[in-house]
């Protein structure tokens, strides 16, 4: 039994197909998200990479924040529940989820099953968001993927201590004007996310292992913050773009399951 | 004239006196004494004559936030749930409550609350949770918002009414009676620091400016922390005397002052260091602030009622007329250049009259006014590069003013 | 249409053309309007002068005068009343009356003054100290001293039968609105979360004992069906409002039935009794010294987690949803005890953080579904 879950971001598609609900047969990553064609594409070259039709799909859930639009999909499931499910298949141990997406933050805490036991969101605010970085990266004329790199090169973080992202921006101008190397610099923007994160994240309870995700997670000088912060062994999710797609496709499998149950 | 030298500075003294009052205050509980823990303007008068010791989380909220201490305590109680919209005093206070210890040293925790609510809502909010989180009674005193420019007699009515309760509840707590002999004595030693207080800061109004403004929020400690006891008649007595004697030697903060400035609102205690130097580079002064006056707080002490209409009169318990006709006389009296509003993302009693009293006072005296963007102990809600532009275009309104004339 | 759905059209009306009610009754009586601001404020002063207390409680609007007065951080519904006060769509309103909620509903009659000063703004301001002797005394003098405001604008005294006779309709209102919550809980299909704010919302426009006469017909005409059994997820909603009219939309939308509510603008409003007095001033004091349980009325025991357990265990909900509204100081204060009683207490709940103009519903969306979904799995 084959299923296919599709998770539409602002900014990039994805899909999984998997077998059984157990092994992931096939998975795409385009980096166009709602509104664009990257839906329609990520779902044609996930099939053909599993070198499928969409006939051989029992079941398709979609989720993401482009959930809702996507013709063909046979239910569509919040990334909340979607991420809880994809990480904790794929690192058993996951009790709690730190999300940082490119628009927000989410925190869940899951049971031993994988299923959401509670969660908390960012506010109205985009502060410790991967927005967030890509205003900082700008002002700092280098890459967001070179974050990382610069703040592992830290002497010693700056303090940043702006939430607003538009005050932030003018902090980081200020602290570079005044001789501060870009280095210290960035590795005060990561203590900042890290704990705006982490303050949102206090609010469920943080029960180990503590497993990030999303776009951020692949930051490696967020992690090492957040780690700081938290005072706490902190993993990355393996596939961390794709842990809502495979979360959609678990779920999909489990639907079919249920629906065989009750017919039988 | 007073001999200077042997007199010791009154910015020497108040840090010794506030050292003094934190240490005993710290050997409080040893000592077998009450702590209660207290709102800024409440008639703190009723917990000194029962020996009560008074602890300002307000207070030390501020020194907290001077200390560069206060994100520490805003992260604990944001994890909590609380949100970072709330007063940022109430949130460091809360962290505070689960940590023990700050970067402004500790404070004993107390054996009951006393809660007025002249200044605002908040307080009512905060000592509500302090109540059931530290498991203490709360003494409320609900001083009721004025729309009037006269209280009216049933509101004094229910105030005196809640002193009888709280004399009453005070009894209940301690398990001893009500000392009205040492509470009238408060009330005077109260009325006297108060009416010394006020003749210091008013004169402000001298050219030179004998004192810094900013000063007073040092000096603010004791009318709030000692105000009913010696100290406080001490310590502005010396105050008085201090500023007087530059009064009359023609000695300014700045010999040649070229800017007097009106502050109403709360500091960034987090930075005042921008706050000084903002002023002092450009030789101005601050020689009046809407805050000091709060507690200049005289009243007839035979008469709780005449005690109850002055512990309503604070400006953030007023209506707009008075904020308005307040703001006006300063400006007169004192002789000011401009005036800096600070629109304080914790004081909403005070940011959502503050536009259009701009407007109104600007238009009434036709002297600028600028609003600054800040908070009280929140550093993250502060821009020093947008306080800076707004500083600089408030002068350079003022200076157009003065070569337009 | 069915009698129920007829009764539930007109309450939907009502609810949506609050003008339009006001002019009307004006038109028909001849009498005058007096707008009444949030949160508790006894209408029933303004019902013995006779004339029409007017619900304010914000409402639909994108925010373009307010600013010239409010900074950003004000919260949605003064921001939208003061969007109302400048545009001009209070002008059928002949006097407005604000209670001293907080520390905004200080201020914000202050700069109405300003804004409109044609109109008389009646402050009133009512005791934190509400239950001792000193406290309902004090009460009831500033409902004397509304009074006799109202007195210099209809030129008419406020006679104390009359007020005992409107504190009696009112009693009669709020009760008829309670057993309405009590019988709506076996008809979730019909009162949907939408319909049951409608029967709020519509109250704040009419004549009470008016009002009183639809919402008992509702109720005689749900009590002629069977009770439905609900199967999706029945929640207790608590915080100032539930709207805009999206959210309630959300709600049914993600299979919820709000079975009960801890509303400034719902059950706060009905579920305390006026008890009897020969003044009936003194009556309205004591019915707020028996009123517990609100961000907005001192609570130093902070009972209101207390509270919505019980509201839970009445109604055998799934869980409670936190209506936060975005910059509400005191229903920010209440929240972390909430939330720790109801975490004590095993139910789930969702924080939910709402602004009566909502521009985007995606992020409410996201929650309300992530959270129905929670509530499935944890009855499987």
């Amino acid at each position: 039994m084959f299923t296919m879950g599709i998770d539409i971001g602002s900014t990039s598609s994805k899909a999984v197909i998997m077998e059984d609900g157990s092994k992931i047969t096939a998975s795409c990553v385009i980096p166009f998200g709602t509104g664009t064609s990257g839906p329609q594409r990520v779902i044609e070259e996930v099939l053909q990479a599993a070198d499928m039709d969409r006939d051989n799909i029992d079941y398709i859930v979609a989720t993401g924040y482009g959930r809702r639009s996507i013709p063909g999909a046979d239910e569509q499931i919040s990334e909340i529940t979607c991420h809880a499910r994809g990480v904790h298949f794929l690192l058993p141990s996951t009790r709690t989820i730190i999300d940082i997406g490119g628009q927000d933050v989410k925190v869940i805490r899951v049971d031993e099953n994988g299923a959401v036991m509670n969660f908390v969101m960012n506010e109205k605010c985009a502060a410790g968001t991967g927005r967030f970085l890509e205003v900082m990266a700008r002002v700092l004329e280098c890459k967001v993927d070179e974050l990382s790199m610069l703040s592992n090169q830290a002497k010693q973080a700056v303090p940043i201590s702006s939430t607003c992202t538009v005050f932030a921006e003018s902090e980081v101008i200020s602290q570079l004007a005044a001789g501060n190397s870009r280095e210290d610099v960035v590795a005060g923007i990561h203590d900042s996310v890290a704990r705006r994160v982490a303050s949102l994240g206090k609010r469920v309870g943080l029960i180990p292992d503590v497993v990030m995700t999303g776009g951020v997670a692949q930051n490696e000088g967020v992690v090492k913050a957040m780690r700081q912060e938290l005072k706490t062994e902190i993993k990355t999710s393996p596939l961390p773009q794709l842990t809502g797609a495979v979360g959609a496709a678990l779920l999909a499998y489990q639907k079919i399951q249920k629906a065989q149950q009750a017919n039988a | 004239m007073t001999d200077t030298t042997t007199v010791k500075a009154a910015k020497d003294v108040v840090k010794e006196l506030q050292a003094e009052y934190y240490a005993e205050a710290n050997r409080a509980h040893e000592e077998g004494k009450l702590v209660a823990w207290v709102t800024s303007i409440a008639p703190r008068e009723f917990l000194e004559a029962m020996d009560i010791v008074t602890i300002y989380p307000e207070n030390h909220a501020a020194a907290i936030a001077a200390k560069k201490g206060s994100m520490e305590m805003l992260d604990i109680a944001e994890s909590m749930g609380y949100s970072m919209d709330i007063c940022s005093y109430a949130r460091v206070n809360l962290g505070y409550v689960e940590a023990g210890d700050s970067a402004a040293g500790k404070v004993p925790y107390p054996d009951l609350l006393f809660c007025c609510n002249n200044i605002c809502d908040t307080v009512t909010k905060w000592y509500e949770i302090l109540s059931r989180r530290l498991n203490v009674p709360l003494i409320m005193i609900d001083l009721p918002f004025s729309h009037f420019d006269q209280p009216q007699e049933h509101t004094i009515d229910y105030i005196v009414g809640q002193f009888e309760n709280a004399i009453k509840q005070l009894e209940q707590i301690t398990g001893k009676p009500f000392n009205y002999e040492k509470f009238k004595h408060c009330l005077e030693l109260s009325n006297q620091a108060s009416t010394l207080w006020k003749e210091s800061f008013e004169l402000g109004k001298n050219k030179p400016c004998p004192f810094n403004g900013l000063d007073y929020f040092n000096y603010m400690a004791q009318i709030v922390c000692s105000r009913g006891n010696e100290k406080a008649v001490y310590f502005f007595q010396l105050l008085k005397d201090e500023i007087a004697a530059k009064v009359a030697a023609g000695e300014g903060y700045i010999q040649d002052e070229q800017y007097r400035i009106l502050w109403d609102g709360i500091p960034f205690w987090y930075n005042l260091r921008v706050m000084a130097k903002s002023l002092k580079d450009r030789k101005a002064v601050q020689v009046a602030s809407t805050y000091t006056e709060n507690w200049a707080l005289t009243y007839d002490t035979s008469d709780l009622r005449s005690m109850a209409k002055a512990y309503m009169g604070n400006f953030t318990n007023r209506e707009f007329e008075f904020r308005f006709n307040n703001m006006c006389r300063i400006i007169s009296e004192y002789s000011c250049d401009g005036v800096i509003l600070h629109s304080n993302r914790s004081c909403k009693n005070q940011d959502f009259a503050m536009y259009e009293l701009a407007r109104q006072v600007t238009k009434a005296t036709g002297v600028p006014v600028a609003i600054v963007d800040g908070d009280q102990d929140d550093p993250r809600a502060f821009s020093e590069a947008q306080y800076e532009t707004r500083i600089q275009a408030l002068f350079e309104m003022i200076d157009q003013r003065r070569e337009a004339k | 249409m069915s009698k129920v759905e007829e009764i539930l059209s007109e309450l939907g009306y009502v609810a949506h053309h609050p003008a339009r009610m006001v002019e009307q009754w004006k038109k028909e009586t001849g009498g005058k309007a007096v707008g009444i601001m949030p949160i508790h404020c006894a209408e029933e002063v303004v019902h013995a002068a006779g004339m029409l207390p007017v619900g304010m409680w914000g409402g639909q609007t994108s925010i373009s005068l307010a600013p010239e007065y409010l900074q950003s951080f004000c919260c949605s519904i003064m921001k939208a009343v003061m969007e109302f006060t400048m545009s001009g769509a209070y002008k059928n309103l002949d006097a407005i009356i604000c209670p001293e909620t907080c520390d905004t509903l200080r201020v914000i009659p202050l700069m109405m003054r300003k804004a409109i000063p044609q109109t008389p703004i009646i402050g009133v301001v009512l005791p934190d100290n509400r239950k001792i002797d000193a406290g309902i005394k004090y009460t009831a003098a500033e409902y004397r001293s509304i009074a006799k405001q109202l007195e210099q604008i209809t030129g008419n005294p406020v006679k104390d039968e009359d007020l005992q006779n409107s504190v009696e309709i009112y009693n009669e209102h709020h009760a008829a609105m309670m057993e309405f919550f009590k019988v709506a809980v076996d008809h979730c299909d019909i009162i949907t979360p939408y319909n049951r704010h409608m029967a709020i919302k519509s109250s704040y426009f009419m004549p009470k004992e008016k009002h009183t006469v639809l919402v008992k017909a509702l109720i005689d005409e749900l009590n002629k069906l069977q009770p439905t059994q609900f199967n999706g997820h029945k929640v207790v909603v608590t915080g100032i409002m539930s709207e805009p009219d999206e959210l309630l939309e959300m709600f049914e939308k993600y299979g919820y039935a709000i079975v009960a509510d801890d509303l400034a603008q719902g059950s706060r409003q009905f579920r305390t009794p006026a008890p009897a007095d020969d003044d009936p001033y003194i009556r309205l004091g004591k019915r707020l010294a028996n009123f517990e349980g609100c961000s907005c009325v001192y609570d130093p025991e902070k009972l209101r987690g207390k509270l919505l357990k019980q509201l839970v265990d009445e109604t055998q909900a799934d869980g409670v949803v936190v209506l936060m509204m975005k910059f509400c100081d005191p229903e920010e204060y209440d929240y972390p005890f909430i939330k720790q009683d109801l975490e004590e207490a095993g139910i789930p709940h969702l924080y939910l953080e709402i602004e009566q103009q909502m521009e985007s519903s995606e992020q409410v969306q996201t929650r309300l579904q992530a959270f129905a979904e929670m509530l499935a799995e944890r009855k499987n």
